[in-house]
């Protein structure tokens, strides 16, 4: 898995994934769905099969049974009500027992009655046994004799007791009982005989078709074929049924293997005769399992997932273009192309997302264009700064007054005047920075005031009082010598009397403040306002040619918007300017410098 | 916008649906068995099909199984082998899909269908040659069946006993080998052999009677009518019937096997006719599908009496359920 990604796709675009991940969850769903409906399908479809056979061997056991029963009901008929107490010798005995056969001709093909010495006593349709036949020697006969109370049944054969005398033969099912016969006034035994025609209980079978080529057949209790579509090619060996199998099996349903074919065999028996009737059907027509319906699922399948894979297509197109078309916007502004349209559409996520990456380039290009500002005022204001550093006229005017003070026998005063001086412009300079201590600054002023002291004749004073915990912190070089020169040259130079200039460092609880106090004409607001704009400062020619307002953009532009300075100032009265600063300390500042370095 | 291979894909897909189709919801690829009738026409050497009641069973179940079209054809004049032949080429020009021979003159019949007069596959039946056009062959060994019966008769009667055999035309081949066997083995065996072909007059007896006065005459019937003929004149003639020992011969027609079940013949040699018809019109459904070369299939011959009648081995045989 990709982590810096998240997810399997690695570099693959988010179209492809949701597409794959669409299309895989797709398929798995199709798939199982299909799946299990089909076996579902299968199975239910199996066992309405299987329940439909079941029903249906059911009937057919009921034809069957209903059809012995006729028989043995024919069987009761005769004997209860024709032969016992009867003459069986009479004619009226003849027709009785014709009357029955002809009312069951179609299910019986002889009605006969023996004695115990195989006598044929009638025989209904008139027949005479074959010659030299003993029926004596038939098992039908000697079973009726050994268990009397028993209906007998054998398995089918072709009727060979009679000898019919045309070139017809018969398939029958012989059932026989013992029967007592009158003979006058003494009973003895006898036996019973109706032969079943083979073909009226074929026709109850024959037309029964079981799924998908299942059949039927029918054994005896003893293994023996009554009934098999295919009876005669068993019988000569051209075909074969699992009996052995069959014999053993009770009523229910069981699965076997036989010649290499699954099938579902049902057992039912017939009741009274142990008759089974054994229903066939090979498990290929059972379950909707051919080729062509498994091709059939597949092709379902396919093309369902055909059309979702399309469906897919479209959705994963609408989330996905809008997103395409805004990465083409975010790569135009990586470029460098901020000013491009940001593109907004889609869904309402990426809407707002278009929308907010809209008002980051604008907000970039915002901030550059103030950083580009800033620098450049930086820049001028450094310029400014570094022009004033080595001021001529300011030079120009005290070297003027060194060299009146030589000339004047005024060495002391021109030494102290050129040792100012040298201070003034060595800390003017402080190679090159920007920042310096709190204690430069103050002494770059002094040395400022002092000069100018002697310059104008002393006409004002001043005072420099700092805290000593202030000394060391950081301050911005050339900020208030411009304000003394502002108080000088604006304040004090144009007053009556003396004038009077303090300058104070100490700490408040919001930073470092550093004031200028003089009691000079004092200024209007509009002369404060003026400060601000540089519309008005002490020209270059005269003093630094840095103002005010060179001093609030740089306090600002180095420490931040909420330092500064602020005036206070009334006419006639004097005025106050408070630099605000952070307490920074310098070695911090120096130390961060040499870092960036 | 999709890629050229994306669209290459799915071309594939949809023509593979449409493959999937075609194979699972038409007939044009897989093609579903279709359940083809099979025209089948099977022409016998007898103008009566009297003899072939067992075979026409067991033709009929092949056919209900294998979806045979069967026209059963006779002869207008019973052993003419140049009609059969002519009745040969006209169902092959009516459109038989195969045909089911019982050749009149087997060596001439194998010799014309190898030269050309075959166009459909056939199946050859009561012969061992068909030529070598002949899908499948379905043999009786005739000859061995006489030995078979000869044997029988040797066994049941004293040496010398005159034997009369029978038979309605020297031209059938069937009734020629099945003589040539019966007496090969009696010959050796010490019987006097007598042969007589279409012996069909009443007095025939009475010139049996006269030639051999000292004995009684064992009477075999080379073929099926002539043993329903002479079955039916001892039926008929007690006083003839009285110089006749025993009366065998070869059949399954039902008044054989009646007369065999009432005593007027002792024994008979009979084959399993109804299986011979199954598997003719089954191998000529399969010479149809293309099996051609299905072999001989020999029919083992049985010797019956009337105690072996009804016994269930031979019982499905000689009285097939309809």
């Amino acid at each position: 898995m990709d982590r810096r990604t998240g997810g399997l796709s690695g570099n693959a675009g988010i179209r492809q994934t949701i597409y794959l991940y669409f299309t895989v969850s797709a398929l798995a769903a199709i798939t199982l769905i299909g799946v299990s409906l089909y076996g579902r399908l299968s199975g239910q479809f199996s066992a309405s099969l299987q329940e439909e056979t079941r029903v249906l061997m059911g009937q057919v056991n009921l034809s069957v049974d209903t059809w012995l029963r006729t028989i043995m009901k024919l069987s009761d008929s005769l004997y209860y009500g024709v032969i016992k107490n009867a003459d069986v010798t009479t004619e009226r005995v003849n027709e009785e027992i014709t009357l029955l056969y002809d009312s069951n001709r179609d299910s019986i093909a002889n009605i006969a009655l023996f004695s115990k010495e195989g006598k044929l006593l009638q025989a209904v349709p008139a027949a005479r046994l074959k010659t030299d036949y003993d029926v004596r020697m038939e098992e039908w006969f000697e079973h009726a004799l050994e268990r009397t109370d028993n209906l007998h049944f054998t398995t089918p054969h072709v009727q060979s007791v009679f000898d019919s005398g045309d070139n017809q033969y018969r398939w029958v099912i012989s059932m026989s009982r013992a029967v007592e016969i009158t003979n006058g006034t003494s009973t003895e035994q006898g036996v019973l005989l109706i032969d079943m025609s083979y073909t009226s209980l074929r026709r109850l079978l024959e037309n029964i078709m079981l799924v998908n080529d299942g059949y039927l057949y029918m054994i005896s209790s003893t293994g023996e074929l009554i009934y098999h579509p295919q009876m005669q090619l068993i019988g000569t060996g051209l075909a074969d049924e699992d009996l052995e199998a069959a014999m053993q099996y009770y009523d229910g349903s069981y699965h076997e293997n036989y010649q290499g074919e699954r099938r579902e065999i049902s057992v039912k028996t017939v009741g009274y005769t142990g008759w089974k009737l054994i229903g066939v059907m090979p498990e290929r027509g059972i379950a909707l399992n051919n080729l062509k319906t498994n091709l059939f699922m597949v092709f379902l399948i396919a093309f369902f997932l055909f059309i979702l894979v399309i469906i897919n297509a479209l959705i994963s197109a609408r989330i996905t273009t809008p997103i395409q078309n805004l990465k083409k916007s975010v790569n135009a502004i990586e470029a460098g192309a901020l000013d491009t349209e940001v593109y907004v559409g889609g869904s309402y996520e990426i809407q707002h997302l278009g929308r907010s990456i809209g008002n980051m380039a604008k907000q970039i290009q915002k901030l550059m264009k103030d950083i580009v500002e800033e620098h450049e005022s930086k820049r001028k204001s450094e310029f400014d700064t570094l022009q004033s550093q080595i001021n001529p006229h300011f030079l120009y005017n005290t070297l003027d007054i060194i060299v009146w003070m030589i000339e004047n026998e005024q060495k002391e005063e021109a030494v102290r005047v050129v040792t100012a001086l040298a201070r003034f412009f060595r800390i003017s300079l402080s190679r090159g920075r920007s920042i310096i201590s709190v204690r430069d600054e103050l002494e770059h002023v002094r040395n400022y005031l002092m000069i100018q002291q002697k310059r104008f004749k002393n006409k004002f004073t001043y005072e420099i009082e700092a805290e000593p915990e202030v000394l060391d912190l950081a301050s911005l070089k050339l900020m208030l010598q411009p304000l003394v020169e502002n108080a000088i040259y604006h304040g004090i130079e144009f007053m009556d009397g003396d004038g009077e200039i303090r300058i104070r460092a100490f700490l408040r609880n919001d930073g470092l403040v550093l004031s200028v106090e003089d009691n000079g004409l004092g200024m209007t607001e509009e002369q404060v306002a003026n400060l601000f704009s540089g519309a008005s400062h002490v020209s270059s020619k005269r003093g630094s040619g840095i103002g005010v307002k060179n001093v609030q953009e740089r306090i600002r532009l180095y420490f931040g918007r909420e330092y500064g300075l602020t005036i206070d100032s009334e006419p006639d009265e004097g005025t106050r300017i408070e630099i605000h600063l952070p307490a920074t300390p310098y070695e911090s500042v120096l130390e961060k410098e040499q870092h960036d370095q | 916008m999709i890629s050229k291979k994306e669209k290459i894909l799915w071309v594939l897909y949809a023509a593979v649906l449409v493959v999937l189709f075609l194979l699972s919801s038409t007939n044009l690829i897989i093609k579903e068995q279709e359940r083809q009738v099979y025209r089948i026409s099977v022409i016998i050497d007898d103008d009566t099909d009297a003899n072939y009641t067992n075979f026409r069973k067991g033709m009929e179940q092949a056919a209900m199984e294998w979806n045979a079209d069967v026209s059963f054809l006779t002869l207008y004049e019973a052993g003419s082998h140049e009609q059969q032949m002519e009745r040969v080429n006209r169902e092959q020009q009516d459109g038989a899909d195969a045909l089911v021979v019982v050749p009149v003159d087997e060596e001439r019949f194998a010799a014309e269908m190898s030269g050309g007069a075959a166009t459909v596959p056939f199946v050859a039946v009561n012969t061992g040659t068909g030529g070598s056009r002949a899908a499948a062959l379905l043999s009786v060994d005739y000859e061995e069946m006489g030995r078979l019966l000869g044997r029988q008769i040797e066994v049941g009667h004293e040496k010398g006993t005159p034997v009369w055999i029978l038979s309605a035309s020297y031209k059938d081949s069937a009734s020629r080998h099945f003589s040539d066997g019966i007496v090969e083995v009696l010959k050796d065996a010490g019987f006097p052999v007598t042969y007589s072909v279409n012996a069909r007059e009443p007095s025939f007896l009475a010139e049996t009677t006269s030639l051999t006065a000292a004995r009684r005459t064992i009477l075999v019937a080379a073929d099926q009518q002539s043993l329903e003929w002479a079955a039916s004149l001892l039926r008929l003639d007690r006083a003839g019937a009285s110089s006749v020992e025993e009366l065998y011969g070869r059949g399954t027609t039902l008044s054989v096997l009646n007369d065999l079940d009432r005593g007027w013949i002792t024994g008979i040699c009979v084959t399993d006719d109804y299986t011979m018809g199954y598997l003719s019109i089954r191998q000529a459904v399969a010479a149809i599908r293309g099996d051609v070369s299905q072999g001989e299939t020999e029919f083992q011959s049985y010797y019956i009496t009337k105690q072996e009648l009804y016994q269930p081995q031979y019982e499905k045989m000689l009285y097939p359920v309809e």
